[in-house]
């Protein structure tokens, strides 16, 4: 059973690495350049996971998570965000969001598949 | 699965039994004292078939459990390692195993727990018993749980999950199956902490866990895998007895006979302490126990107290600024040689320059010293308040902030017992029930917040809630009724809301367990008095309430109004002025001959002659003292008749009892900008004396 997995990022460098790793590994990737995307991408979509990108333009990530965890189909997904901060905050603001963890930019892609197989 | 493969499948099981049977036959009848070395090529031949087979026909466990007997024999079949009857006693164990993972295997069972964990004791004493470690198969979680050998170190963990974590989208089951690839793993699971069915709400989780996990890895990679829902309070790793050590025998009976630690714990606190138990022997009094705890409690306190660790970079930069001085002092003697020339002058007043930087700089310095992170005693709070919630049935979260503010050492432990007073009074009687506030339309969970910042040389503490907030019209009845207000009057906000802090002051109509006794808030406002600080309180009906405490940076510094008296200037500390008025429009009386009081709203409150109770200048007090000082102190007030009022200043208070001797009525001393020396009054002490020489006047 394939996984499906979107990511969200503006940076088309950073999707691609994401998109190459993930696919490498197997999953099926799905990608949106910023959260209205996704949620259009997202629409009628059965996905495993959601990794998303904090600052976008149009919506950020912790409104993406937010409007995604509105959704019944959505509302038990497992989401990462990928936050270049470190600090506590803003971790602890993708907890409030709903966000199930997260990962710290830089990252390998060993580490996002590390992450990734943490929550799915 | 088609017809041909289960026959394939039924072959496959045949063969691999008729090994088994074979290698056990071998094992059986080899002579230990002179080994063919052809049957030690038939047992390895025997587990490489299986172990080949079971791979092919889909039963990666079988392959996984005899790929570690295979390399167990295969340095045995080299020569490197004996065959000793040890060993034949665990690849008999072994044996057995294979025939009962194929006898499952068959039926599409799963190995049995019982058989996994004896598996798991077996690969490790296999690899115990001499050798170099087993390689691993590209394994199955079961085989990868025997990584840690049996008897290792590891951690005991208590977890409860987030209640969010479902709709987090976590998948707790995701975190078990990470721990179980650190090593061997127990669980019990908890479910005292879900509630009854009609209260509970499918979409939160109230599971919780004790987990014995022993491991090899380093408790960082147990923090990595609770990492996402870790809050701080939720989750407790512990580590086991290190081998070697005794492990206690609550550690043992969980790790042999299963026994849950929520067991042990509740077995534990049935048990009696030594005092109890002499008690009822009828050894001695309890008082007595009291007492003797009170005083172990006292060493304890001692001990930590005297001592302070401080950051090895804030004695480097010490050392440094010694250095920088030494230059300094070097600058100045060459400058002083040449005095007479512009050269000379010009050093001069270039090293007095940077000599003043740079005491000053020793000077908070070392004050810095003295400062420890206020995280001190805001690191029991998280705990605290999780357990007053749980057990009043409130949901409140703690949100800390600044817990790196630095604060002097001394004001860390005297701000224990007042931060615990108000915080629990904050969950207790501060934060609405549940009920009521669904009904007012809050958010169920009810946040209190504990903030620390640094602000112009005082640190603010502030304790907040968004509870119900101070009753105004409860208070004012309170306070009417205790006669701590004159009928009639009409006090601010502000004045109304610190009168909580009045000893004896409760509005709490039932007493609860926890606070509401009408002890406590006063002490509270002693214990910040006594380090020079003071209290504000701010409360919004319905929105929630605030205390803020402002305390001084250190106490070596203190906040003082200088005021001249004769020919002398004293220092009141700020934290105990009230106010300063002109006599003249004040109501003075005399009362009993000599003695004066002024009447202030409502109140008799006694005038003091400074220059009398102080001795100070030669002539007694012949002027009229034109200004009065109102001073609180220990609830009771009085009109400190002064000449001058000089201003408001920061001074470094010096000891007079490490210079001089104790003085009745002054604190300490301070040494002004001119570099006079000014007394600092202690009014507590003023007021003491003052009433003692009213009841001789009398």
């Amino acid at each position: 059973m394939g996984h499906c997995i979107l990511t969200v990022d503006d940076s088309s460098t950073m999707r691609q690495m994401i998109t190459f790793t993930l696919k490498g590994a197997g999953f099926e990737v799905l990608e949106a350049g910023d959260g209205v995307e996704a949620l259009e991408v997202a629409k009628g979509k059965k996905l495993s996971l959601v990794v998303t990108d904090v600052n976008m333009p149009r919506m950020d990530g912790i409104t993406l998570v937010q409007r995604l965890r509105a959704l019944p189909e959505f509302k038990f997904t497992p989401i990462l965000v990928l936050t270049t901060e470190s600090d506590a905050s803003m971790k602890q603001k993708g907890k409030e969001a709903g966000a199930t963890g997260w990962i710290v930019k830089p990252f390998s892609p060993e580490k996002l598949l590390e992450v990734v197989n943490k929550v799915l | 699965m088609s017809d041909a493969m289960a026959q394939f499948r039924d072959a496959f099981f045949e063969e691999a039994t008729e090994l088994a049977d074979g290698m056990e036959a071998t094992l059986l009848s080899m002579d230990l004292a002179d080994v063919e070395v052809e049957d030690l090529h038939t047992l390895f031949r025997a587990a490489h078939s299986i172990k080949g087979n079971a791979a092919t026909f889909g039963f990666p466990e079988v392959a996984a459990f005899t790929h570690k007997l295979e390399s167990t024999l295969e340095p045995v079949r080299q020569g490197s390692r004996p065959m000793t009857p040890d060993l034949r006693e665990l690849l008999l164990q072994g044996v057995d195993l294979i025939r009962s993972h194929l006898h499952h295997a068959r039926r599409g069972e799963a190995l049995p727990l019982k058989e996994q964990q004896s598996q798991t004791v077996l690969i490790a004493k296999l690899q115990e018993d001499g050798g170099a470690p087993l390689s691993t198969l590209a394994a199955p979680v079961t085989a990868a749980k025997a990584e840690a050998p049996k008897g290792a170190r590891g951690f005991s963990i208590r977890f409860e999950a987030p209640r969010d974590a479902f709709r987090r989208g976590v998948n707790l089951e995701r975190l078990f199956r990470d721990l179980g690839r650190l090593g061997t793993l127990q669980t019990w699971p908890d479910l005292k902490r879900i509630p009854p069915l009609e209260q509970l709400d499918p979409e939160d989780c109230h599971l919780a866990w004790d987990i014995r996990l022993e491991t090899t890895h380093p408790q960082a990679d147990v923090d990595e895998v609770f990492e996402f829902v870790a809050e701080g309070d939720n989750l407790r790793i512990q580590p086991l007895t290190p081998e070697g050590a005794v492990p206690n025998l609550g550690e043992i009976l969980q790790a042999e006979a299963g026994v849950s630690p929520a067991d042990i714990r509740e077995a534990l606190s049935q048990q009696k302490r030594l005092g109890e138990l002499l008690v009822d022997m009828g050894k001695v009094q309890p008082e007595v126990v009291t007492k003797a705890l009170d005083q172990q409690q006292k060493k304890k306190n001692l001990a930590e107290a005297s001592t302070v660790r401080v950051a090895t970079e804030k004695i480097d930069r010490l050392v440094n600024l010694v250095g920088e001085l030494v230059i300094t002092q070097a600058m100045l003697a060459q400058a002083s040689q040449q005095s007479n020339t512009m050269q000379g002058e010009e050093m001069m007043s270039a090293a007095l320059l940077q000599l003043d930087r740079q005491t000053r700089e020793l000077q908070e310095r070392v004050m810095g010293i003295r400062m420890v992170p206020v995280e001190m005693v805001f690191s029991r709070f998280p705990r605290m308040v999780h357990e007053l919630g749980k057990q009043l049935g409130k949901d409140v979260e703690l949100l800390m902030e600044g817990q790196a503010t630095e604060l002097d050492k001394t004001f860390i432990e005297m701000l224990v017992d007042p931060l615990t007073h108000l915080v629990r009074n904050a969950v207790d009687h501060g934060m609405e029930t549940k009920e009521e506030r669904r009904m007012t339309g809050k958010p169920a969970m009810g946040s209190i917040s504990l903030v620390a910042s640094s602000r112009g040389g005082h640190i603010h503490i502030e304790v907040k809630d968004d509870g119900k907030g101070l009753n105004r019209d409860r208070i004012l009845r309170k306070a009417l009724d205790r006669g701590l207000i004159a009928p009639g009057s009409r006090p601010s906000d502000e004045e109304l809301n610190l009168l909580i802090f009045e000893p004896g002051f409760s509005t709490v109509e039932q007493v609860s367990d926890l606070s509401g006794r009408g002890v406590g808030m006063d002490v509270v406002r002693q214990n910040v008095r006594a380090l020079g600080g003071r209290i504000e309180v701010e409360s919004e009906t319905g929105k929630g309430t605030l205390i803020r405490l402002v305390l001084p940076l250190t106490l070596a510094i203190l906040d003082g109004l200088t005021v001249r008296v004769g020919d002398e200037t004293y220092v009141f500390p700020l934290a105990s002025v009230l106010e300063s008025f002109q006599r003249q429009t004040a109501d003075v009386q005399t009362v009993k001959g000599d003695r004066e009081v002024i009447s202030l709203r409502g109140e008799f409150i006694p005038v003091v002659r400074l220059q009398n109770l102080l001795a100070v200048g030669s002539n007694p007090d012949a002027s009229e003292r034109t200004l009065l000082v109102l001073v609180e102190s220990e609830g009771r007030r009085a009109a400190m008749a002064v000449d001058e009022l000089l201003g408001q200043q920061q001074v470094v208070i010096k000891s007079l009892e490490t210079h001089y001797k104790r003085v009745e009525g002054i604190s300490g001393a301070t040494i002004l900008g001119d570099g006079r020396v000014a007394l600092i009054l202690d009014v507590p002490g003023l007021m003491r004396q003052e009433a003692a020489a009213a009841t001789v006047g009398a």
